[in-house]
């Protein structure tokens, strides 16, 4: 799945994300597939990256929520990533994307992510919609990235 | 002008810097000494015995600690230490308006603003704030060091990506902004990189988190410098014309946060410094068209070109068009980084641009700007607080 060769374009040597009760059900939620945030119990407004408190109404009281799934970039960048390039001429490039995800409520709310089928610069643009697609991080955990939508 | 800002309370006496090395070159010394050696230089610029200094600002988590100095400069009544909390690389207005503040308020006579940096830790490859390659990522790097965001280039090149998709601004505005850094590190003799660069040089430089190129990005390098703050009244006392600090400001913007993806949408592609602008500049009473020169912190050349629009020298969004206009070179209406900045001078996380600034008001830069009775502090993209500083000539 790592591999130069494989369907999934992740970067290389990236450690696993530090598990904690703050983030647990949304790296569970991915390792099952769906796409889980915070929620804030109060004023209802989504929020990532997890935070203790609610930016909007500052409440303490928070409790996941299943969104759907689908958003669009709304930035991006491409990395050498130095490891699966080797020796060729031409680097092996990751993506990290900001996607915006839909259906959330308040400020727009926005996850840095990989966008998996994308393997050239020519392949992402700001505003192409994208589709979570989760990787197996083991243990029932998984970590949410994307997929480009045809 | 406000009435409720005291302005002009504190002013800057002296300036001094270690010597500057290549990352890594000045380990044997210590970051201590080379704090020593930097506040050595400023207490000599500004005729100051060094045993009179009895205040210290750090800021980005400073390895030296001011009990330290304290005992090796021989302070006989260190009375007063700050450390600007968060903030990181983006601090330096803190601790300046740390060290006002104390002056002001007579809690100590002569504060020294220092910082000392040893890139042991490489921060140029650092996973998270602080965090090297191959650490243990702390908890909130967990949701972008996973992902491959993980280079200090990661934080600036989305916003870059965004302003440029945002305003059509290009590779060509960001070459500008490193070109002109160069180009005027050639009259600098502290300077590391003295040789002018093309177009062509910067657009076929590594990819570094495209659409940064390596010349996009600062050096990594080893060395310390400092500045003498006190009152106007005992500044009549000591050897250079004081350049008085008419005001500081360490505003950013709501939910900023530590610059990552949650900021407003308003505020993305910017370095978050729009209120600080507005707060520093009503203050001080003042306005971009009162800046006679600026220096904008400079790690990455995509943050120059927003740092213009935050302090209101171009619209939003005109930030490339203003520098491929040549305005920020130093024949230009804005001369920006007229010693080369983080990108051609030293990194030092912003003071070496405050040196240069009272450089500038002092009549002595080697790019002298003519007639310069303004120059314009301001932090970059990165962690809040940052914030700005005025700094004028009497």
């Amino acid at each position: 799945m790592e591999s130069t060769l494989g369907s999934h374009n992740r970067p290389s040597g990236m450690p696993p994300p530090v598990i904690a009760p703050i983030n647990e059900g949304m790296w569970r939620a991915a390792g099952a597939g769906r796409l889980d945030l915070q929620r804030c119990r109060e004023c209802g407004a989504h929020r990532y990256p997890p935070t203790d408190g609610c930016y909007r109404c500052s409440s303490l009281n928070w409790e996941w929520s299943t969104v759907p799934g689908t958003g669009t970039i709304y930035t991006y960048i491409w990395v050498p990533d130095a490891a699966r390039s080797g020796e060729q001429d031409r680097p092996v490039l990751y993506n990290v994307a900001f996607v915006e995800l839909d259906g959330t409520e308040g400020d727009p709310v926005r996850m840095a992510t990989n966008v998996l089928d994308a393997w050239d610069p020519d392949d992402l643009y700001v505003g192409q919609a994208v589709v979570l697609a989760c990787v197996p991080l083991g243990d029932g955990l998984g970590l949410p990235c994307f997929r480009r939508v045809p | 002008m406000t009435a409720d800002f005291p302005v002009d309370a504190a002013c800057i006496v002296g300036i001094g810097h270690s010597a500057y090395g290549t990352r890594g070159q000045l380990a044997d010394l210590g970051a201590a000494r080379l704090a020593l050696d930097a506040i050595h230089e400023a207490s000599r610029d500004a005729g100051l015995d060094v045993k009179d200094i009895d205040g210290f600002s750090g800021w980005c988590d400073d390895e030296t600690l001011p009990a330290d100095l304290a005992v090796s400069l021989g302070s006989t009544h260190f009375r007063y230490s700050g450390l600007v909390w968060g903030g990181r690389g983006s601090g330096l207005p803190g601790a300046v308006t740390n060290a006002y503040m104390a002056v002001a308020t007579g809690m100590a006579d002569y504060v020294v603003v220092v910082r000392s940096l040893i890139q042991a830790k490489r921060l140029g490859q650092s996973w998270g704030a602080g965090v090297g390659r191959g650490e243990a990522i702390p908890l909130a790097s967990s949701y972008t060091v996973p992902f491959g965001l993980a280079l200090p280039a990661g934080l600036y090149a989305p916003k870059a990506r965004r302003h440029m998709a945002l305003y059509g601004t290009t590779i060509e505005h960001f070459a500008e902004v490193s070109i002109n850094a160069r180009r005027n590190a050639v009259n600098n003799p502290d300077a590391r990189f003295r040789t002018e660069i093309t177009v062509a040089e910067h657009h076929n430089s590594r990819l570094i988190a495209d659409p940064v190129r390596l010349l996009d990005c600062c050096m990594e390098s080893d060395g310390a410098a400092a500045v003498i703050i006190t009152s106007p009244e005992r500044a009549r006392h000591l050897r250079q014309a004081p350049i008085p600090i008419m005001g500081v400001s360490m505003a950013h913007e709501y939910k900023w946060g530590n610059a990552g993806w949650g900021t407003l949408e308003e505020t993305f592609a910017s370095t978050g410094h729009r209120r600080a602008a507005e707060e520093l500049y009503r203050r001080t009473g003042t306005g971009p068209g009162d800046i006679d020169v600026a220096l904008f912190y400079d790690a990455f050349t995509p943050g120059v070109i927003m740092s213009l629009e935050d302090w209101g020298f171009c619209p939003v969004g005109e930030g490339g068009p203003f520098v491929a206009e040549g305005y920020i070179r130093r024949e230009g209406k804005l001369p920006v980084n007229t010693h080369g900045g983080n990108l051609a001078e030293v990194y030092l996380q912003g003071i070496t641009h405050l040196l240069e600034a009272v450089r500038q008001l002092r009549g002595i830069s080697s790019n002298q700007i003519a007639g310069a009775e303004t120059a314009l502090y301001g932090s970059g993209i990165g962690a809040a607080p940052g914030g700005g500083i005025l700094l004028h000539r009497q």
